[in-house]
């Protein structure tokens, strides 16, 4: 898989499967034909512009477990594209996620899914705002946001949808919770202790939103 | 051998089991039979220690005192819950936890062997062999969860099997299946069985030694086949 180191603030991808290495604080990121997207983001801050373009498709895939502290990713959904974005973290520190998706045009199809896990106390805010403007047609739009909290830590999570058309199918779905019990008795019952149960339960949660290739990496 | 000495286990306030006791030898097969709300799901998870129930009494397993071990030192111990309703767990893979679950009870997994094995077992049940790289019960039907679990007991072999109302969701043919392959298990490894269950279909497939009927908190008839019989005619009232 080609690795393409990202230093320069504008990037046009077309037709292409790539590893993203992102190590400036603002890109902006054109999409053409089918593109997909491996990124294991390093960034302690990140602005990032993604437009994806007419009769185009991303699927995106964003790790990190570097605590980063703010990062924010616009997406443009143009005209009959279709957007997969999938977004899994871990942080010891506070950090702000803040996902503006906006589908301002007709036919597109849009998915957010953000798993994010906080540890050592970490106060973590996910704050993801979905905007269907006024008269667009036949959109659809799903997001699924869901945060894992390790100790005493605070999660946070904003599921907003603003949504101005009639003619659109508008999805979300958002849970905050601790390590799930009944998952720790069932793992446990297959003798398997503690601390690796719930190391299983996290990578699994992380995990669900990524797919094989990136998990490579991991 | 496992003995439950006056059981009794409490969730919260509400006493659900009082002063139960009962003796499973080596090889014997055991049922439970009940009406609903009786306590029988509960004494199967309570078998396992699950720290959602407070319990007295003492619990024995091969002359050891197991009712304070903690969840996964019971299961390493060999025990074996198989639930009637198993949960599904997103992003963790068969494959994966069984690989974990081997470690863990100290056999030395070689991958070659593993997978040949998981693919005779798949085969035996008649699930595709990628079950084993799919995520746990996740998107499974009622009858591809209660096979994916029996994948979990071929590989890791216990000696004391807690079947917990396992007939429940299945068609008769998965019933038959699922069965099929417990008695397979059992005719290989000859473990102590404790089924739980409301009917005495799965019974003719898995023949008790010992049936039990537990109501109003305890065991109040023991007997042996004919038992099951007799509550599948007149109920559970008359006992």
């Amino acid at each position: 898989m080609n690795i393409l180191e990202v230093n320069s603030s504008n990037l046009i991808l077309e037709d292409k499967v790539c590893k993203l290495d992102i190590n400036i604080e603002k890109l902006n990121l054109e999409i053409s034909g089918n593109v997909c997207i491996y990124d294991i983001n390093r960034c302690k801050n990140l602005e990032l512009n993604i437009i994806v373009n007419e009769n185009s498709n991303l699927t995106y895939y964003m790790y990190s477990d570097n605590n980063f502290e703010t990062k924010k990713i616009n997406i443009d959904n143009k005209s009959k594209s279709k957007t997969n974005f999938n977004y899994s973290f871990v942080n010891d520190k506070d950090c702000k996620l803040e996902i503006n998706n906006n589908i301002f045009d007709n036919d597109i199809n849009s998915d957010i899914k953000v798993r994010g896990v906080a540890k050592n106390k970490s106060n973590i805010i996910i704050d993801s705002n979905g905007y269907v403007k006024k008269d667009t047609l036949n959109n659809e739009f799903n997001e699924d946001l869901r945060g894992l909290n390790l100790d005493d830590g605070i999660v946070k999570i904003y599921p907003n949808m603003f949504i101005d058309s009639n003619d659109v199918i508008a999805n979300h779905n958002s849970t905050i919770g601790n390590v799930n019990k009944d998952y720790l008795f069932y793992l446990n019952s297959k003798g398997i202790d503690n601390d690796t149960s719930t190391k299983l339960i996290v990578d699994g949660f992380i995990n669900s939103v990524l797919d094989d290739n990136i998990k490579e990496y991991l | 051998m496992l003995e439950i000495k006056n059981l009794k286990v409490n969730a919260g306030n509400k006493k659900i089991i009082d002063d139960l006791n009962l003796n499973i030898n080596d090889g014997e097969i055991h049922a439970i039979m009940g009406p609903n709300g009786v306590g029988k799901s509960t004494l199967c998870k309570v078998l396992l220690n699950d720290t959602n129930y407070n319990e007295s009494g003492k619990i024995v397993y091969n002359n050891e005192d197991i009712t304070n071990l903690e969840t996964f030192e019971i299961a390493k111990k060999g025990m074996f819950l198989l639930n009637q309703n198993p949960i599904e767990l997103e992003g963790i893979t068969n494959a994966e936890m069984l690989r974990t679950a081997l470690n863990a009870i100290g056999q030395k997994v070689n991958i070659f062997e593993f997978s040949k094995k998981a693919r005779e077992i798949c085969n035996e049940l008649n699930i595709p062999d990628d079950f084993l790289h799919r995520e746990i019960n996740l998107g499974m039907s009622g009858g591809e969860k209660k096979k994916n679990e029996l994948i979990h007991m071929w590989m890791l072999e216990p000696n004391f099997l807690i079947l917990d109302e396992i007939d429940s969701g299945l068609d008769v043919d998965a019933l038959k299946v699922v069965s099929e392959s417990i008695m397979k298990y059992y005719e290989k490894f000859k473990p102590s069985i404790l089924i739980i269950t409301h009917h005495k279909k799965l019974l003719e497939y898995i023949k008790p030694d010992y049936v039990h009927i537990l109501k109003d908190k305890t065991i109040v008839k023991s007997g042996d086949y004919k038992l099951a019989d007799y509550v599948e005619e007149n109920g559970f009232n008359d006992i």
